[in-house]
Order: structure tokens, then sequence, then C-alpha cells
């Protein structure tokens, strides 16, 4: 156990809540998302040891992954697109006055997450990458479709908005050089856009822009969330805990395990364990009226993805999502050749990695509740001071992933389209999952159809792939069936 | 009036040329006077990146200033190698060419060629290898060739960049230099070389001709077999793997270069700090020791060499995307 | 009645899609390329566009028909007037990225800070010290230590002391 010595030493310590502090920070702020935080490390940890290094990127991701729920919770502003998918549900709790409660519950599922993630990683990595593998382009196929129908049926309100704001998404994502043909689609003569379009504006604008000018569209500089005194961080959690314990160990298998395919990611995780909350909940109704219950499946499900995504890039080098693709080039740089030698090379560097896991999840509870204590700034700072602030951190925020001003163009015309839709009651979280997915359904279809040579069938051909499409077509025909079987009841009763 | 209107333009013209001559005679004396930007097409954390990096302290350590690598990333290398050419000829913004130039304008994707840069220096050399899953029925290249030269059109499938990419454009070229149609095997294009080892794994495709630390981690697994490299010797981290000359006696080897280039209308002696600098740099223990460890090749050449092999290469991937039919 | 030109919008963007599309070119071996997903996503506008402009005008129709019968209804309501002041973020940024340049990122945006806090009523003071404040430690933290290269601008050409 020499992996010990490696990470209980001042220089890792120091390094972990170090990282801690930047990633709930980056987090915290709006116009600056999890993504950007770990990009942005990579150049600091060329120049640190290779523990202390992966130390401060897990730590980071986890942190600013959680702090991304909390101007969602206080201003609608989620972090990532995975908390995009509950973002509706914090925010009106926080209207009700439950926002620390709300943050509460929800980092005490990130840390139960992220704390079963790791073990699952720990105990099944291998076998677990085995099943990774037998995902194929057809599989992928289905699993983003089946994120893409659950934002549809997990929205509120008019679903034919839902869908058209989907396609939205979904058109922005096509913006770029066509992998399969390498011919560029809608980039009107500008070379940057043939890198496609990043979601990291496009979050911003969609979210964060739209916000602001809502702001500097009404008169009025009230607030709609204020601080209620009776609002406590951890008062109700052991209740919601005994209520809802079951979410949080489905919301963390589900996004163990599709953390785990690398083609899906915490993102589809969120999104489909919240559908699956909502489909199995006796109250579904009130999903998306300020449930308690979708936070705690969807805030599970994102953090364990992120631990899930860890599993085929450490047995088999392959990034699980966009934070892992970053980690294993550091490993590499590092000369820790991610593969199944890094579990039996007796360096303990395996442990050591391990114990960072599970020391980032644990400091995520007292460092979490500071930021969540801490956030009534958002609150207390007058919103004419605040709302300038926030603008300009949405400026450097979208410059800043890619150095271009082309996303800071992009940021504004999303935004101004945003603002236009949020008007009339579109809502904005199906089109950012939209750009995350759509070229996984694209792409995948294609190099599917590619191989088959158009062969449509083929799509259920293979066992996981029926299983999968099955799922999908139940899903679309559930509001027949329902209403069939409703009927049916009725006639009989 | 005639006369006034030209000699004013003519003090204006000298005037300028004088301030520019000061300006680029202040600029060499002490050259380089504040830090240095290194322009990488390509994401934080690939293989270019951490090659990038690695030079890029190397070269900090050489020339006393700070080396700021920025990632402009995106569009099979448009968008990067763009970035760079547009940069002010000052010596400040370098980047890190790779040798998608050579490939891009073919395309149709981008107007700027070779000739739109200032070559510096050449760094690096990847070669293609020829990988398949471990359970592939084939045990040789020999007779992975045979049956591909045997079973019908789209029998086979490879995968590894996207459609036009490195790895598919140096693959085409290999089959046909065996005498093979480029399109008897079907290219299915990927975000890179990890997501097509996945799909060689999980049997969705038949071959994945990326370079071999690539598949590093795959081949450790025992999940993938690597026939050969088309490389003129053996390379030093892989030493099993066999060169397609020992192997069937082919002198084919197109690969990747990656080099230090700037925009066109460099200052030749800006050119030539860079290039004695760059050269120490390469020799550097910091990064001979990582390239070794990665498994990843280095090849030097001097401004002079580099900007040959840029010329050279052009027609050689103008040849192939002409006969794979990519031609734009 | 807002849904029905939303859906029209939808409609003549999901037709300008499609029109779009048809010059991509296809791939070699399938009749599909590069076009299909940008023409089903246009389909998809047309569809979703047409139900709601459709649904807007049924509902409108009931609406209306209620009103012949005296019941009030929220059909004739006025639109509720425009605030130009939203605009005030879109200006920013684009007074962000023509200005950077020049004044350099960390002016440019203590400028937007200050102006938007002063518009907003802010008291002079509080607004010029938080945007000097904030300002400078955006600029400081992002350049200096997550190496993000923000432009410096060229009035103030390289002079200043933390990017040496």
């Amino acid at each position: 156990m020499n992996g010990v010595g490696l990470v209980l030493n001042f220089e890792t310590l120091l390094v972990i809540l170090a990282a801690s502090l930047f990633g709930i920070f980056v987090g915290a702020v709006p116009g600056l998302t999890a993504t950007m935080a770990v990009a942005l490390l990579v150049p600091l940890t060329f120049y640190m040891d290779t523990i202390p290094a992966i130390a401060a990127i897990v730590t980071t991701s986890a942190m600013a992954i959680f702090a991304g729920d909390i101007p969602g919770t206080y201003l609608n502003i989620p972090g990532t697109p995975a908390s995009a998918a509950y973002v509706g549900e914090s925010y009106a709790l926080a209207k009700k006055g439950r926002a620390r409660e709300a943050l509460g519950i929800n980092l005490v599922c990130s840390v139960f997450g992220g704390i079963f993630g790791t073990i699952v990683l720990i105990v099944v990595a291998q076998s677990l990458a085995e099943v990774a593998l037998q995902f194929s382009a057809f599989e992928y196929f289905w699993l983003a479709v089946l994120g893409l129908s659950c934002s549809i049926f997990i929205s509120v309100g008019s679903r034919t908005k839902a869908f058209l704001s989907l396609l939205f998404g979904i058109l922005l994502s096509t913006v770029g050089l066509d992998m399969m043909s390498g011919a560029p689609r809608f980039t009107f003569g500008v070379p940057d856009l043939m890198a496609g379009i990043n979601f990291i504006p496009v979050m911003i604008g969609m979210f964060a822009l739209n916000e602001l000018m809502s702001y500097y569209a009404s008169k009025s500089e009230k607030k709609t969330i204020s601080i209620v005194d009776n609002d406590s961080v951890f008062h109700n959690v052991p209740g919601h805990i005994k209520r809802y314990w079951r979410n949080m160990i489905r919301g963390s298998s589900i996004g163990t395990l599709i953390g785990a395919l690398p083609g899906a990611g915490a993102d589809i995780a969120a999104w489909i364990s919240y559908g699956v909350g909502k489909g199995r909940s006796k109250e579904s109704a009130k999903y998306g009226t300020g449930n308690i219950e979708g936070i705690m499946d969807a805030s599970s499900a994102n953090n364990s993805g992120i631990s899930g995504a860890w599993v085929p890039a450490l047995v088999f080098g392959i990034p699980g999502d966009s934070i892992t693709a970053i980690v294993i080039g550091v490993l590499y740089m590092k000369g820790m050749n991610p593969g199944p030698t890094i579990f039996m090379d007796g360096s303990g560097l395996i442990y050591a990695l391990f114990m960072v896991f599970i020391l980032a999840n644990l400091m995520m509870l007292p460092i979490g509740y500071m930021a969540i204590r801490l956030s009534k700034f958002f609150i207390l700072t007058p919103s004419r001071v605040l709302m300038p602030i926030i603008l300009c951190f949405c400026i450097v925020g979208a410059f800043a992933i890619n150095n271009s001003v082309v996303d800071i163009w992009l940021m504004l015309i999303v935004g101004l389209v945003a603002y236009v839709l949020a008007v009339n009651d579109f809502p904005m979280a199906p089109a950012i999952l939209g750009l995350v997915l759509g070229s996984v359904v694209e792409n995948n279809f294609m190099s599917a159809m590619l191989r088959t040579g158009g062969d449509l069938t083929s799509f259920f051909a293979r066992p996981i792939s029926a299983g999968l499409g099955i799922a999908v077509i139940l899903l679309w025909c559930s509001p027949l069936l329902i209403k069939a079987y409703r009927y049916q009841q009725h006639k009989s009763g | 009036m005639i006369i006034t209107n030209h000699s004013l333009k003519a003090i204006f013209a000298s005037s300028i040329a004088a301030a520019v001559m000061t300006a680029s005679g202040s600029a060499l004396a002490d050259y380089p006077e504040r830090p240095l930007t290194l322009i990488v097409p390509w994401a934080a954390g690939g293989g270019t990146d951490a090659t990038a990096r690695t030079i890029a302290r190397a070269l900090e350590e050489e020339l006393g200033q700070n080396v700021n690598v920025v990632n402009r990333t995106g569009g099979s290398g448009v968008v990067g190698h763009t970035a760079m050419i547009n940069a002010e000829p000052d010596g400040y913004t370098i980047g890190l060419a790779t040798g998608e130039v050579n490939m891009m304008h073919w395309l149709g994707l981008t107007n700027l060629t070779y000739e739109d840069f200032t070559p510096i220096a050449q760094i690096n050399y990847d070669f293609p290898g020829i990988q398949v899953a471990a359970d592939s029925p084939y045990e040789t290249l020999e007779e992975l060739l045979e049956a591909i030269r045997s079973e019908p059109k789209g029998t086979f499938t490879a995968s590894g960049t996207g459609q036009g990419g490195v790895w598919h454009l140096a693959f085409a070229g290999f089959l046909m230099d065996q005498g093979i149609p480029a399109d008897q095997v079907i290219w299915i294009p990927s975000e890179g070389a990890a997501p097509a080892m996945t799909e060689l794994v999980s049997g969705g495709i038949d071959i994945v001709p990326s370079s071999v630390p690539e598949a590093r981690s795959m081949i450790e697994a025992g999940r993938v077999k690597s026939f050969a490299v088309m490389s003129p010797e053996r390379i030093p981290s892989f030493p099993d793997v066999p060169t397609t000359n020992e192997l069937i006696g082919s002198s084919y080897q197109v690969g990747e270069w990656r080099g230090i280039a700037g925009p066109k209308g460099m200052d030749p002696e800006v050119v030539a700090t860079l290039e004695s600098a760059l050269e120490a740099a390469y020799n550097s223990d910091t990064y001979q020791g990582f390239m070794s460890q990665q498994g990843f090749g280095t090849e030097w050449r001097n401004a002079e060499e580099f900007g040959q092999l840029m010329e050279d290469m052009d027609s050689v991937f103008g040849e192939i995307v002409e006969q794979v039919g990519l031609a734009n | 009645m807002r849904d029905f030109f939303a859906g029209i919008g939808f409609v003549i963007a999901g037709i300008v899609t499609i029109i779009t599309a048809q010059q991509f070119p296809t791939l070699p071996s399938l009749q599909y390329g590069p076009s299909l997903f940008p023409s089903l996503i246009g389909g998809g506008f047309c569809l979703g566009g047409a139900v709601l402009a459709l649904n807007a005008l049924w509902l409108r129709k009931k609406a209306v028909a209620q009103e012949a019968h005296g019941s009030p209804s929220l059909a004739g309501s006025l639109p509720e007037k425009t605030n130009w002041a939203m605009l005030l973020p879109p200006i920013s940024i684009v007074f962000y990225i023509l200005a950077s340049d020049y004044l350099g990122a960390m002016l440019t945006i203590m400028i937007i800070m200050l102006l938007l806090m002063l518009l907003r009523k802010t008291s002079p003071y509080i607004a010029l010290a938080t945007s000097l404040v904030v300002s400078s430690a955006i600029y400081f933290i992002f350049s200096r230590y997550l190496l993000v290269p923000l432009p410096q601008g060229l009035l103030l050409g390289g002079s200043l002391p933390w990017i040496s």
C-alpha cells in the first residue's frame, strides 16, 4: 500500500485543497463552467508531479460540477449540460425559499454518487469495461436517442415547443465539418465555425445572457428569491434520504453505467435518470414545480457518471467524456500510461488514484457546505451590481474555452435567439442536450449505415442494440399506451 | 500638385520604412524580449498538444522567455493553422504545424497551403501502423493483404481519423502502393484513434491504421495486435513490431510530420534565432526523454529542409487525395 | 397569437434549412450523406411549427367564439410594451468585441461594468470601486494564472506589470 504515502503528503493535500477552492469558485461563477475549469488546469498540471496533477483535475471537476448547481439554483443559470436537466426543479424550490435545502440534498447526493461510482470503479472496473466494449455505433445511436427522448418527455408545458427547442440544439450540432464526409456545413466561410459549435458559449448565451436580458428588460430591482431563516442546508437531508434512498441508488447505478460507456457520459446519465425517476415516481405530476425527488435522481447520476467515465479511461485508455479525455492526455504526459498495466504495475499509483477520488468526494461536504453558506452573496448583492459582473464573466468564460472571439459572437447570437424563444415559453434545456448529443446520434447513425451499406434492420441485429431500440420505441408510444390503458379501465370501471 | 503629392507619398513611404527598420532593428537586437505564443491546432491533452508543451518548455530554457501554448482546435486543423498564418510575422506568434497543411487544401477545406508558412524546424515524424483486433482471423500482414485483395470490395472496414485525415490518406496510399484500389476497404470516419480502437475491439470495424503508440493501451491489454509499422526502422518503444519493408519489401512511408512554423514573411534573423534555439531544445533531455517514453518518433529538419519536406509531401498527398476521389 | 408567429417562424427556418442542406455533397457509397440530418431537422421544424401555428389559430378561434357569447378572454389583450433596455447586455458584448483589441480586456470590461452599474443608479463610488477591483481581478487571474490570452490592448501596449 505505498499508494497511501503518495497521497498523504503535504504537497498533494495542499493541491487538493487549492483545487477544491478553484473548482468551487469556477463552478459557482455564472458564465464559467466545469469543463473550462479542467481545460484551464492542463497547462498548470504540466508543472506538477503525477499524483498532485491527477488530484487537481479530479478534485476540480467534482467540485465544479457540484458548484455549477449553485448559480443554477439561485439565478436559473446551470453550470453543465447535465445540471440543465434539473435546474428548473432547483430554481423552483429556491423561489419557494428552499434554496439551501435543495443545494444541501444536491450536495449529499453528489457526494454519494461520486463515492458510489468510485467504489464501482475499484471493485468491478475491469468487468464493467468489458461490458462497455460491447457497445458499438448501433448501441450508442439508440442510447443518445433515448437521452434526447427523455428531454422531451420530462419537459414541463408544451411538448411541441420542447421538440422544436431540441431540434434547434441538434441543428446547432450540425454546424462545422461533417465528420463522415469531411464537408463543411453551415460555416458561412468562417474558419472558426469549421470546428463546430462548442456547448459552453451556447450554454452561457442560452441561460446566462437570457437572464441578464430579462433583468434589464424589467425595471424592477426586486429579487425573486429571498433568504428564509429556517432554510437549512442539512436539516431536512436525513428525512429526504430516508424517503428517497432508492432514488439515490438508482440514480447512481444509472450514472455509473452510462458514464462508463465511452460514447455517452454524465450528460445522458443525468437526463435519463431524471426521466426514469419521473416515470417511476408516485408524484410525477409534481416534477418541474420544485420537487426534491428529481434532484436526488439526477444529481446522484451526474456525479457517479463522472466516476464511471474513469472505467474505460483507466482500463483501456479510452476517454469516457470530455474531462477524462483531457485527463488521459495528462496521464500520458506524466508517463502513467492508462491500460491494464496501470492496475498491476505495483507502483501503487492506482491505489493513490482511488484514494484521491474518495478524498476529493469527501472534501466536497465541508467545502460545498461553505460554498452554499457563502452563496447568499447572490441574494445580498444588489442586482444592479451583480448583473454587470456576471456579464463580464460570461464574456471571458465564452472566450476562454477556445481563445476565440468567434465564441463570444456565438454566445451573443444564440443568446438573442434563446431570449426570443424563452419569452415565448420555449424550454431551453432540451436545446442544450440536443447540441451535446446531436452529433453523437448523427455520427453513429451514419457510421452504422456506412458499414452495413444502408441496412436499417442492422439497428436491431445485435442484442443490446435491439433492447435499447425497443426501449426507445416503447417510450415514444407510452402516451398512447397509457391513454389506451386508461380508456380500458374507464370502460370496464 | 502631382509632384507634391508624389513627394509627400515618397516622404511618407520612406518614413514608414524607417519606422519599420528601427522597429525591426530593435526587435532583432533583443529578440525575444517578451513571451512567445505557440499555437497548437489540436486539443489539449492529445499527443500533438503534449509534444507542443514539451518542446515549449525546452524552448523556454533556450530563449529565456515564456512560451505559452494556446490550443485552437477543430475543423480537422483548419482553425489552428488559419490562426497561425494570420498572426503578425514578428516571431512572437508561432505554431506547431502538422501534416494536415498538406491535405486540407486538396480536400477543399481551406485555401491555405504550405506556402503561407515560414518553416522553422521539423521536430517529429509519426508513421502509421496496421492494427487489427486480437481475435482477428488473420495472423500476419500478408494474410490480411491477401484477404483484402481476394474478398469483394467493401468487405473490410478501417477507421482512425475523419474523412481525408492523415491515417485515412496514408492507409489509402499504402493500399495503392500494394496495387489494391483505395476503395477496396471502406473508410469509416471517426473522431480519432481512441474511438476507433473501441470499434475495433467491439467488432465494428476490421483495421485501424493509426500510429502504434496510439494503440499502446489496447495492445498491452491484449485486445489489439499490431502487424507492422510503415517506417524506415522499427520504433524503439515497440521493438516487436516489424516494418512493412521487412515483411513485404514495401518502401512506402507516408506519415504525419509536426514542425514549428510561423506566418509568411518572418525576418530571416528571427527565424535563425528560433531555429538554433529549437535545435538545442530538440536535443534536450526534456524533449528526447518525453518522446522516447511516449514512443513518438523524433526527426529533425532545419528550416530549409523542413520547407522542402512540406513541398514534397504536398504533391504526395495531392496524388493520394485525387486517387481516393476526395479532391475538391 | 405569439405562438402563431413563432410557428410560422419555425416553418420558414425549416424551409431555409432544407434548401441550404441540398447543397451538401453526398457520401460515395450511400444515397444520402451530410444533408440527411439537416433535412430531417428542417422537416421537423416545419412539422412542429405548423402544429404550433394551427394550435394557436384554433385556440384563438375558440376564444373569439367565447367572446361572442359574452365571456371575457385574453385574446384581445395588448402585448406588453417592449423595453429596449434588454438590449444593454448584447450591446455591451458587441462593444467588448470591437473595443478590446484596442483598449485591452481589462479596461473594456471595467468600462462596461461601470456604465451598466451607473445606468441602474448604483452609487458612483460603489460602481467605480467594484468595477475597478473586479476587472483587475478577472484580468489578473485569467491572464496570469490560467494563461488565457485575453487581449492586452494596443493602448496599454504591454505596459501591464504582471504580464512580462
